[in-house]
């Protein structure tokens, strides 16, 4: 058992903000949140007073694991065909990845895995296929990552980027008509599926189950947009087709923030530090989280690791509080809010009895660049400590 | 004339002033200090509260060469064409109407050098210059340095050039040597033409444009900036130096406090990064975020760079702060981006410190200069205020 006490602690659950308290854990798990309480005697202490706790940050869109070396994202995205809803990127994670460890000594515990990764560097652009794959969601550990969410959604992706993909080559799709077109053709082919299998006599086709899960609303899409033009065009296929949608990056969201907020469509932001590369990324623009969760929206902040560290999650939440953002919808954004859009907020997001004891300390304000991490817990293990034991810094 | 009152003022080479006070005139610091009488004419700026820092400076851009919210049609960074391009000139490819000298100096940031791509060994002329102003005004260097690149050799598949890119980090080495070498031909050709009166001997156009400005580095009027990341990189880079007795700087440099001593010994200075970015993702075995400080310690001039659009240049000042995460003292992370960054471009007689003669070059912070969440309240260059604007 594990007792730690006296840092400034922000749950992001029920019990709020506390000026000091007392986290308990037991083996993986949180026990007890107290502002105060009587620490069992064969508990392990660690005095964080001083510090400030929040709870181990949660990054909504990343290729973690994904991309091992640098820009060698190769096994991000099946180039060879468009729709490929059955891949699961969880099969291209490198769980020795050196950045795994970096973000986990960051704070970053829970981590999006979703597939079609790519990136730009100077001269070369982005590339990615309509539908990629299939997401999951890994808990960051000292050891392998773990598996939270197995099928956390299907990624797609509309605008300008699955058009490049195969510009060069002149194949489908080359146009937003096409890309539009084959996801209602995928999903028409799902339906279709389905009708048949209910009678039993159809065999078993691997991208139509992935759709299938999408229908009956087992998980989410997961798509990449930027331009309003494109998510209107989201939110009309998923409407026609009724499944439910997680926007991604969502560069132009805040031109349609009472809208977005109004149908309750979550929006994992970012990265909002990026610059404007491509006509796309035009009205980038670092005010855009503040201004959807100013509106009612459900707001994550991303790093799309590896366009940027996922260790430095809140330091793109503390600018987009610069820019406006609420402090604790910034916090939340990284934490909570990003549990909840990757439906894994029963075991990780806040501080609360029952959930994964993943949480970081802070030597200052945790949005704030200068600030120290001096402790971070994954699934109750002490990660790092440089409070008891002068630690080295990653 | 222009009083700025109230508020912490980093001077950055004399220590921090609480509640000083700043006299500008004519675009330059008349004095700074905390007992200054502040004339009845002067415009007033209260800036109780508030942070005052020099004008932040990125040695390493390519603002408006790689403008901001276009396609790759506008992307003028890299003529990919040779390995040779020493006769092209960074000022030639610059959108100034990009709207990344608008983010420098909604970061604080009032200069910038500005290099051509790392697509050639020797890539053409760097030009350093202020974020705002008349064109003519604007302009602080140029040429300000020949843009050299230690590439991932043979990547660049360029076969068809004058000068094909080569195959190995020995041919990069080579190519530079050669045109070195042809560089101080050029030189003394002319010298010893002019004593006999004669004409030199005559070169192509563009071999000549490139000697021209290759001349300037042998002459060290301007450094060779060259991108390079590893030491066996820098070692060759360093071994040149010697042998040609030119002045360089090492751009990026991700594995350089490996060899921080070497550096310090060949007083090279690093302009280091960019932090925050892709660049951290382990690409390099031995790439740390304890490397600025690991490079000031061992007393290498250090600078970070933002390499926008790598980064965005308005986030040059929050690498200087995550450095101070890592162990980098807050006083020397304000260096480097402030009098280290001048003296790399070779403007350190005006930029880079809140001194008395110095151009009147500042930003103004609601908190501290190094955090996210400290807003700009307002940015001048030579006195002007020219942000918010």
């Amino acid at each position: 058992m594990l007792a730690i006490k006296g840092a400034k602690t922000w749950t992001l659950g029920s019990r709020g903000t506390l000026d000091s308290c007392v986290i308990l854990i037991d083996g993986e798990r949180i026990r007890a949140v107290e502002s105060r309480m009587d620490i069992p005697a064969e508990a392990e202490v660690i005095d964080a007073t001083r510090l400030t706790i929040v709870p181990g940050f949660v990054d909504a869109h990343s290729h973690l694991g994904l991309a091992s070396n640098g820009l060698a994202v190769d096994d991000g995205t099946e180039y060879t065909e468009q729709v490929t809803p059955h891949l699961m990127a969880l099969d291209a994670l490198d769980p020795i990845s050196q950045s795994l460890k970096t973000s986990l000594m960051g704070g970053v515990t829970t981590s999006a895995l979703l597939p079609g990764a790519a990136m730009s560097f100077g001269p070369i652009t982005e590339n990615i296929t309509v539908m990629p794959g299939m997401a999951s969601v890994l808990k960051i550990k000292q050891t392998y990552p773990e598996v939270l969410r197995e099928k956390a959604g299907i990624k797609m992706a509309f605008g300008n980027h699955p058009k490049r993909a195969v510009e060069e080559k002149k194949t489908a799709p080359v146009t937003r008509m096409n890309i539009v077109a084959m996801v209602r053709e995928s999903l028409r082919g799902a339906q279709t599926y389905a009708a048949k299998k209910a009678k039993g006599d159809e065999a078993v086709d691997l991208k139509k189950e992935a759709l299938l899960g999408l229908l009956e609303s087992r998980y989410p899409a997961h798509v990449h947009v930027h331009k309003l033009r494109d998510i209107e065009l989201v939110l009309s296929v998923a409407e026609e087709f009724g499944f439910k949608v997680v926007l991604h990056h969502v560069t132009e969201g805040h031109l349609a923030a009472d809208m977005l907020a109004e149908k309750q469509i979550p929006c994992a932001v970012g990265p909002i530090a990026f610059t404007r590369r491509g006509t796309e990324l035009a009205n980038l623009n670092l005010a855009t989280p503040g201004i959807l969760s100013s509106a009612g929206a459900k707001v994550a902040i991303v790093s799309d690791f590896p366009t940027f560290p996922a260790h430095y999650l809140p330091i793109h939440a503390g600018m987009a509080c610069r820019e406006g953002m609420k402090y604790e919808d910034a916090l939340s954004a990284i934490t909570l809010s990003a549990a909840q859009i990757l439906e894994v907020d029963d075991e990780v997001g806040s501080l609360e009895p029952g959930k994964y004891a993943d949480l970081v300390a802070f030597e200052g304000d945790p949005l704030q660049a200068m600030s120290k991490v001096r402790l971070v817990l994954a699934s109750g293990n002490i990660i790092r400590d440089s409070i008891r034991t002068k630690g080295g810094v990653v | 004339m222009l009083a700025v009152k109230g508020g912490k003022f980093y001077t950055v080479t004399q220590g921090v002033l609480e509640c000083g006070t700043m006299l500008v005139e004519h675009g330059k610091i008349k004095a700074i200090g905390q007992d200054i009488q502040i004339p009845a004419a002067a415009e007033v700026v209260d800036a109780k509260n508030m942070c005052i820092v020099p004008g932040f400076i990125d040695c390493h851009s390519h603002v408006g060469i790689a403008p901001e919210g276009f396609d790759w049609e506008f992307g003028d960074a890299n003529e990919t064409t040779d390995a040779v391009t020493g006769h092209i000139r960074a000022i030639d490819g610059i959108d100034f109407g990009d709207i990344g000298f608008k983010d420098a100096l909604s970061g604080g940031v009032t200069a910038m050098l500005i290099h051509p791509g790392s697509s050639n060994v020797i890539g053409g002329t760097d030009i350093a210059l202020k974020c705002a102003g008349k064109m003519e005004d604007r302009i602080l260097r140029d040429p300000a340095g020949m843009k050299m690149a230690w590439t991932a050799a043979g990547k660049m598949g360029l076969k068809g050039g004058k000068h094909p890119y080569p195959a190995t980090r020995m041919g990069v080495a080579g190519v530079l040597r050669q045109q070195l070498h042809l560089a101080k031909k050029y030189i003394s050709d002319r010298e010893s033409a002019q004593k006999e009166g004669k004409e030199p001997p005559a070169l192509e156009a563009r071999d000549e444009m490139t000697l021209e400005m290759l001349a300037k580095v042998i002459r060290r009027e301007m450094p060779a900036r060259i991108h390079s990341m590893i030491p066996v990189d820098i070692l060759a880079i360093l071994r040149i130096k010697e042998e040609y007795g030119i002045d360089v700087t090492i751009e990026h440099g991700d594995e350089s406090h490996l060899i921080a001593d070497n550096l310090r010994e060949a007083g090279v200075p690093v302009v280091y990064g960019p932090l925050l970015g892709d660049r951290e993702v382990p690409r390099y075995k031995n790439s740390n975020p304890e490397a600025p400080r690991i490079l000031a310690d061992a007393g290498v001039v250090t600078a970070f760079m933002t390499d926008h659009p790598v980064v965005s240049i308005r986030d040059l000042r929050l690498q200087a702060g995550t450095s101070c995460r890592y162990g980098l003292s807050e006083e020397v992370a304000l260096r480097m981006i402030t009098i280290n960054a001048a003296k790399i471009m070779g403007m350190d007689q005006r930029l880079g410190s809140l001194e008395a003669g110095k151009d009147a070059d500042f930003s103004i912070f609601s908190g501290h200069p190094l955090e996210p969440m400290s807003k700009t309240v307002s940015v001048y260059i030579e006195g002007n205020r020219v942000y918010p604007e």
